[in-house]
C-alpha cells in the first residue's frame, strides 16, 4: 500500500506546498500590470510561494495537533498567497531603486549646456 | 505487486508533471493575456485556465489519495474501493467537469462577447447577412450577393 511508503508528515507538506505554489501561480497570472517576461514572472511567483507554503506547513506540523490538517491546508495557502506578495512588493521596491540609481548615474554623466550669451573663443 | 519505493517515484512522478502541465498552462495564459491580440491566441485562454483547474485537481486528489486513511479527503484506490469515493472515479468526473466549464465558457463568450472570438464573428456576419436578407425580402432565399455571383 502506498500510504505505508508515503508518511503523513510528508503528504501533507507536499499537499500544502503544492498550494501554496498553485495559488500564487493563479495570481501572478491575474495581476494586471504588464510584465516584460510573463515566464520568468510567474515561474518566480509560483516557485515563492510554494516554498513559503512549504516552511509554514513545516513549522505547523513541528507545532500543532496532526490532527488539524484542514487548519494546516488553508494557512498554507494563505501563506503562499502572501508570500507572493511580499516578493513582489519587494522586487518591486528593488527595481525602482535601481532604476533611480540609474537616472542618478546618466544626469551625473550627461554635460551640461553651454550658459546661454557665453561666447566661444 | 509493485513494490513501496517504485510507487513513490510513480507518485512523484504523476506529481512532477502536473505540476509542469499547470505551470505550462499558467504561462500560456499570461502570455496570451500579454499579447492582447483579439484573434485565436485570446480565444484559447479559455482552453489554458480549465487545463490550469485540471492540472491543479488531479495533483491533489493524487496526494490525498497517496496518504490514504491519514488524508483530509478520504480517496481510495480503484482496487480498494468498498462504499467510498475512489480516485479514478473522482478524476473522471474532475476531467469532464474542466471539459464541460471550458465548452460552456465558450458558449457563453461567443454570446455575450461576440467580437472577442472567431465564433462570434461568424455569427455576427450570418446574422448581418441575415438581416439584409430580409430587408431585402428574400427571407429563406439565397443571399443577394450570391445570387449575383451565380
Amino acid at each position: 500500500m502506498l500510504s505505508d511508503a508515503v508518511p503523513e508528515r510528508f503528504g501533507l507538506m507536499l499537499l500544502c506546498s503544492l498550494i501554496g505554489l498553485f495559488g500564487g501561480g493563479i495570481r501572478a497570472a491575474l495581476r494586471k500590470d504588464p510584465q516584460i517576461n510573463p515566464v520568468r514572472d510567474v515561474m518566480t511567483q509560483a516557485a515563492a510561494s510554494g516554498f513559503a507554503a512549504f516552511l509554514a506547513a513545516a513549522i505547523m506540523l513541528d507545532r500543532l495537533d496532526s490532527q488539524r490538517q484542514y487548519l494546516m491546508l488553508f494557512v498554507s495557502g494563505i501563506v503562499g498567497w502572501a508570500g507572493a506578495s511580499v516578493l513582489d512588493t519587494a522586487a518591486r521596491l528593488v527595481t525602482n531603486w535601481i532604476d533611480r540609481y540609474i537616472q542618478k548615474l546618466d544626469n551625473g554623466d550627461d554635460p551640461k549646456p553651454p550658459a546661454s550669451g557665453g561666447t566661444n573663443t | 505487486m509493485i513494490s513501496s519505493h517504485f510507487q513513490v517515484v510513480l507518485l512523484l512522478l504523476v506529481v512532477a508533471t502536473t505540476t509542469a502541465g499547470f505551470l505550462s498552462c499558467l504561462i500560456l495564459y499570461r502570455y496570451t493575456k500579454f499579447r492582447g491580440s483579439r484573434t485565436r491566441p485570446l480565444a484559447m485562454r479559455c482552453v489554458y485556465q480549465w487545463g490550469m483547474a485540471f492540472f491543479m485537481g488531479v495533483s491533489i486528489l493524487s496526494i490525498d489519495w497517496a496518504m490514504g486513511d491519514k488524508a483530509p479527503l478520504q480517496i481510495t484506490p480503484l482496487s480498494e474501493e468498498s462504499g467510498r469515493i475512489g480516485f479514478a472515479n473522482l478524476a473522471l468526473c474532475w476531467g469532464l467537469l474542466c471539459l464541460s466549464g471550458f465548452m460552456v465558457q465558450r458558449v457563453v463568450r461567443v454570446i455575450v462577447r461576440p467580437t472577442a472570438t472567431p465564433e462570434g464573428w461568424q455569427l455576427q456576419h450570418a446574422r448581418t447577412v441575415d438581416t439584409a436578407a430580409r430587408r431585402d425580402g428574400q427571407v429563406g432565399e439565397t443571399p443577394a450577393k450570391l445570387r449575383i455571383a451565380r
